[in-house]
């Protein structure tokens, strides 16, 4: 091959989000680089894929909102076939055979949650006021690079006086606020404003998405504010579907990196990454090829790119260490299903548009946790926790008229059972319990099943290439967050190594198809390449 | 009429202390008492049968030197002497740690390699629990006290920190908020030390080992010392009833009055001031200042009543999760229990039974949904064998402190409590094969009787959850956490005030000093006030 003798400015491992977001600002500031993908298809985590003919499948990340606004706009996505539709409700069905929708509009709301408490109705308005507090006040440190606290730098130094400043803008109870509010767990916080286990429920669940924790562990109303940041059409805490699926994000990403002058190369699963003195050098892959650039961006978690990619003997034993303690533990399943026709849900009325967006049959904290209870003891939950979706409801391109897609979320389902690796067997009953599940709410739903896929863990390593199948890329967990993330001292998306970079979902500000870590390594790789980054443009004063 | 410069409300250890305190700058000082005893949760209220008793708590750890001078301690008959009680993990298959010295300076029962770990993690775990004790042991920041010279001491803990080097700095920011079963879990393989630091970590807090910000627990009982003696657990000489008689001493020789059974029943308003009690037998005592050592909760509610309080801080009080999980299970034996697997010597030892970090966490779970654990964890301590002082001609006490016990049992608490004995029965005769013949009388103490015979909404050791989100300046609440109210000369200074919890009288200490603070500078604080 002539390629591996040609000398690039940059090789990024990986075209999932953050790869190709990262590759985009890169080559937009004039590098030459290369973008190599361990599939025959591109996106990582966030695609779209013909699993059975004619239907498309987000069988991965399946909603939109964490993606920031200013990368879509930087990057000139919308010109390159990326569109957001909003979600317009949601539903929790309760096990008595009532439901309580979630619109998007405010006021239906609040109404709705008047059919089950007008005490939690007027909750709300506080609840949701002091929550966006929350967003704002963290919104602003997304798109930054976290600051070395132990660091003499001026930069550091610098970064620091900002977030004391931010910090110092609040009163003194918006503080002592704040600072519960990070450290508190979801439930004991919904308790402080509401009384009603069905709204407290629908509102938890934001709070365990993703992670290994249940809705009564400490910190998961941080989880909560991660997921409630994202935003469509400036509506903050609002989901929407890419049109398409979610692969048409990492399309668009793609064709603008291509539009730039970017190349990419697929089925190049990276063996090795080849260091020469303290430095980065290039890359081997499994076939054979060897590519060569001095600057290396790993978009795999920070596990597989230093235990795996990079030799031991090549770093310092302390950070192994700390990379080996760095907690990524796996979850959540999916269970994707092609359908036949619309399943029914006799207790919504025909037409509510509220079994368009996200639907969940869990209806009390005490179950959920209990499905989290299940997952410590080292198995699936059996009353698990559904995050289900019917996209093909508001999207019609992903399907032929009368046919859909549904993609179910599942939490908590772990990467081995008891230790042991899944069999198809397990697997099988696995997806059982959640057909099970939705057939109890929808009669008739098992005979409308045309094709299914069952996602536990363990497919979602090998796949896609995140450790234990954590969508993540590692525990949303303080001891994880900020300057700590993934590692203390190494926050800054560089590694101990010279020219080898990381931009996924393991570093700041973390999980969610939010593009962030992408954008914000590509700062840090331009600055040390002496390079402008005004085409990147700092964050939008949003709320 | 009869008045005084203070009244306290309550003869718990901390409203003693405060009275201490008071007392010696020369103010007249009133105790009210609603029980017969002064000890409060300490006291010596729980009969085992017509003439033994033994009180809620057995060991202590946070009594500090400077506390014990302050409140002259010595002088009216604390023992420094003492006994450093080692600990000693079991499990059912007579495996067994034991772990001994200020916190495990020495382990036996543990390969060298282990103690090593061991000792790489206690020297920084010490260090952490160093620098955070000096908070523990101030008035926290808040929005009263925030002058720069309060917050100087953060700028020194940070100086300190960051001077000990990077690799300190670093873990300790990581560190702090994490789940203690992690942080063992990177660190030490032993499965019955790991069950019994995470025991130790979450007793008497409504978190299991996995939970985060659950290693603050741990720190939190490693900043305690005993005299000087960090991370020491203490059984002080004579027992916890002797402890608690040398607060009662000092605080009488210091002038201070104490009525008993005369429970206090509302408060005197003058407008927005407190000017006096009204007792439950129609007393009316004055004062200018009343601090109540009882429970936030019952402060706020009884005393002040909800139609004195804004909407936000009634709702921020409502809220406190005051509902506690702890049981006491007291026993009189009739002779030493012989244990299959540990001498004699050892059961002078707090024994836990705790065999690992998925135990304690499995005892945890049924707890979240008002259930008792299948196989309850618990420390066992036998006072009258620790201690010939305390040695009762009617027989050996056993005293069983049972974590994960709720405040509200979904089958209740009457047809529980026997199943629950005979759920620790099971485990004690697995150490002490005859034991359940050798028993004459038992007591079990659930939160809901602590509730009942102490007084305390919630039965909660401390009386409100001693988590992170409600620690420091956020104890009991952040507007009222410099032991004021929003009454004018009414006080807190229960468990439920900061630091809280063991019996340590420092929230008494000091609310007395802020009170004296305050009472000095005489344009008292609620004139300037703008809330």
């Amino acid at each position: 091959m002539n390629s591996q003798h040609k000398n690039y400015d940059v090789i990024i491992i990986g075209a999932g989000h953050n790869g190709l977001v990262n590759a985009c600002y890169l080559q937009k500031a004039g590098l030459n680089v290369l973008v190599l993908e361990k599939n025959d298809w591109i996106g990582g985590a966030a695609v779209s894929r013909e699993l059975t003919p004619n239907i498309l499948y987000s069988n991965c990340s399946y909603v939109c909102s964490l993606f920031r606004p200013e990368i879509m706009r930087d990057l000139e996505l919308p010109k390159h076939g990326l569109q957001i539709i909003g979600i317009e409700g949601g539903t929790t069905f309760t096990q008595d055979g009532r439901y309580l929708a979630n619109y998007r509009n405010y006021h239906s709301k609040r109404r709705e949650m008047a059919r089950f408490s007008v005490k939690d109705s007027e909750a709300y308005e506080r609840y949701s006021r002091d929550v966006t507090r929350q967003c704002r006040f963290i919104q602003p440190l997304l798109m930054r690079t976290a600051p070395d606290p132990a660091s003499f730098k001026s930069k550091d130094i610098g970064e620091i006086f900002y977030l004391i400043k931010q910090f110092n803008e609040l009163s003194p109870d918006q503080m002592a606020e704040t600072i519960r509010f990070w450290t508190m767990s979801i439930s004991d916080y919904l308790d402080e404003y509401f009384e009603n286990d069905v709204i407290k429920a629908s509102l938890a669940l934001s709070g365990i998405i993703g992670t290994a924790l249940g809705p009564m562990s400490p910190g998961t109303a941080y989880v909560l504010l991660h997921h409630y940041m994202g935003e469509v059409d400036g509506s903050i805490g609002s989901w929407g579907y890419a049109r398409g699926g979610m692969g048409a994000i990492t399309q668009a990403l793609s064709s603008s990196f291509k539009s730039f002058g970017g190349e990419l190369i697929t089925e190049s699963e990276v063996e090795n990454i080849l260091i020469k003195n303290n430095q980065a050098k290039g890359v081997a892959l499994k076939n054979g090829n060897e590519f060569y650039s001095s600057n290396i961006v790993s978009n795999a978690d920070v596990k597989r790119t230093f235990l795996k990619l990079v030799d031991d003997k090549f770093l310092p034993p302390s950070f192994v260490k700390k990379v080996k303690n760095f907690k990524i533990r796996g979850s959540s399943g999916k269970v994707n299903i092609g359908l036949d026709s619309m399943p029914d849900f006799p207790a919504v009325p025909k037409g509510d548009p509220c079994i368009k967006g996200d639907i969940h049959f869990t209806d009390s904290i005490e179950r959920m946790e209990k499905a989290y209870d299940d997952w410590k003891n080292g198995t699936w939950s059996k009353d698990p926790f559904l995050d289900m979706m019917i996209p093909t409801a508001t999207d019609p391109t992903m399907a032929p008229p009368g046919k859909h897609f549904m993609s179910c979320f599942v939490q908590y389902c772990p990467p081995k059972v008891y230790g042991k690796d899944w069999t198809q067997e397990k697997k099988e009953a696995f997806g059982e319990t959640v057909i099970k599940q939705i057939e109890d709410y929808s009669p008739g739903f098992r005979e409308k099943i045309i094709h299914m896929e069952i996602r536990t863990p363990k497919e979602l390593e090998d796949e896609v290439g995140l450790t234990e199948g954590n969508i993540f890329q590692g525990e949303l967990t303080f001891d994880q967050l900020l300057f700590n993330r993934p590692v203390p001292g190494y926050a800054q998306y560089r590694s101990p190594l010279k020219g080898l970079y990381i931009c996924g979902s393991s570093t700041h500000p973390g999980g969610g198809v939010m593009g962030a870590p992408g954008r914000n390594a590509a700062i840090e790789i331009l600055k040390d390449l002496k390079k402008p980054t005004s085409h990147a443009r700092s964050a939008y004063e949003v709320i | 009429m009869k008045s005084y410069d203070v009244i306290i409300i309550g003869a718990g250890h901390n409203g003693m202390a405060a009275s201490i305190k008071l007392a010696k700058t020369g103010r007249k000082v009133l105790i009210l008492e609603s029980s017969s005893e002064f000890g409060g949760m300490a006291s010596s209220n729980i009969l085992l049968n017509d003439n033994v008793n033994q009180p809620l708590p057995h060991l202590i750890n946070h009594l500090c030197s400077k506390s014990i001078k302050d409140l002259d301690l010595i002088k009216y008959g604390l023992k420094t002497k003492n006994f450093f009680i080692p600990s000693i993990s079991v499990d059912k298959n007579q495996n067994y740690i034991s772990f001994s010295g200020s916190y495990g300076s020495q382990i036996d029962g543990i390969d060298s390699n282990e103690k090593a770990n061991w000792e790489k993690l206690k020297k920084r775990m010490f260090f952490q629990a160093n620098l955070l004790k000096k908070f523990l042991y101030k008035s926290p920041i808040n929005r009263e006290n925030n002058s720069l010279f309060d917050k100087l001491d953060f700028l020194k803990t940070g100086i300190n920190l960051r001077i000990k080097g990077r690799e300190e700095f670093q873990e300790f920011f990581r560190m702090m908020l994490m789940c203690v079963a992690d942080i063992l879990e990177e660190e030490i393989n032993n499965d019955l030390l790991r069950g019994l630091l995470a025991f130790d970590a979450t007793l008497g807090i409504n978190l299991g080992p996995r939970s985060p910000t659950s290693y603050m627990g741990l720190l939190y009982r490693l900043a305690g010392e005993f005299n000087g003696a960090q991370g020491a657990q203490i059984f002080p000489e004579g027992g916890i009833p002797k402890l608690i008689e040398t607060f009662y001493k000092s605080s009488t020789s210091a002038g201070v009055e104490f009525i008993f059974k005369n429970e206090a029943k509302n408060l005197i308003f003058e407008n927005n001031k407190v000017t006096g009690i009204k007792t439950q037998n129609g007393e009316e005592f004055f004062a200018d200042i009343v601090l109540s050592s009882v429970s936030p909760i019952k402060t706020f509610f009884d005393f002040i009543g909800p139609q004195r309080l804004d909407t936000g801080l009634l709702r921020e009080i409502k809220s406190l999760r005051y509902k506690g999980n702890v049981s006491k299970l007291n026993l009189l034996l009739n002779k030493i229990p012989k244990s299959s697997f540990l001498s004699n010597e050892q059961l002078s030892a707090r024994i836990t039974y705790t065999p690992s970090i998925n135990h304690v966490e499995e005892n945890f779970n049924p707890s979240k949904y008002q259930q008792l654990p299948e196989d309850p964890n618990f420390e066992l301590l036998f006072p009258s064998i620790i201690d010939e002082t305390n040695i009762n001609d009617n027989g050996i006490i056993a005293s069983i402190i049972i974590q994960n016990t709720p405040y509200s049992l979904k089958d209740g608490w009457d047809s529980s409590k026997k199943l629950l004995y005979s759920k620790i029965m099971l485990t004690l005769e697995k150490i002490f094969p005859d034991i359940k013949k050798s028993v004459l009388a038992s007591k079990l103490i659930s939160p809901l009787d602590i509730e009942t015979i102490f007084n305390v909404p919630g039965g909660h050791w401390h009386h409100s959850e001693l988590q992170i989100d409600r620690m420091y300046s956020l104890r009991p609440v952040f507007k009222y956490s410099s032991y004021r109210t929003p009454i004018h000369g009414l006080y807190i200074c229960g468990a439920g005030t900061h630091p809280g919890g063991g019996i340590s009288g420092k929230s008494g200490i000091n609310a007395a000093n802020q009170i004296i603070k305050d009472q000095k500078q005489n344009n008292h604080y609620y004139e300037k006030r703008i809330d």
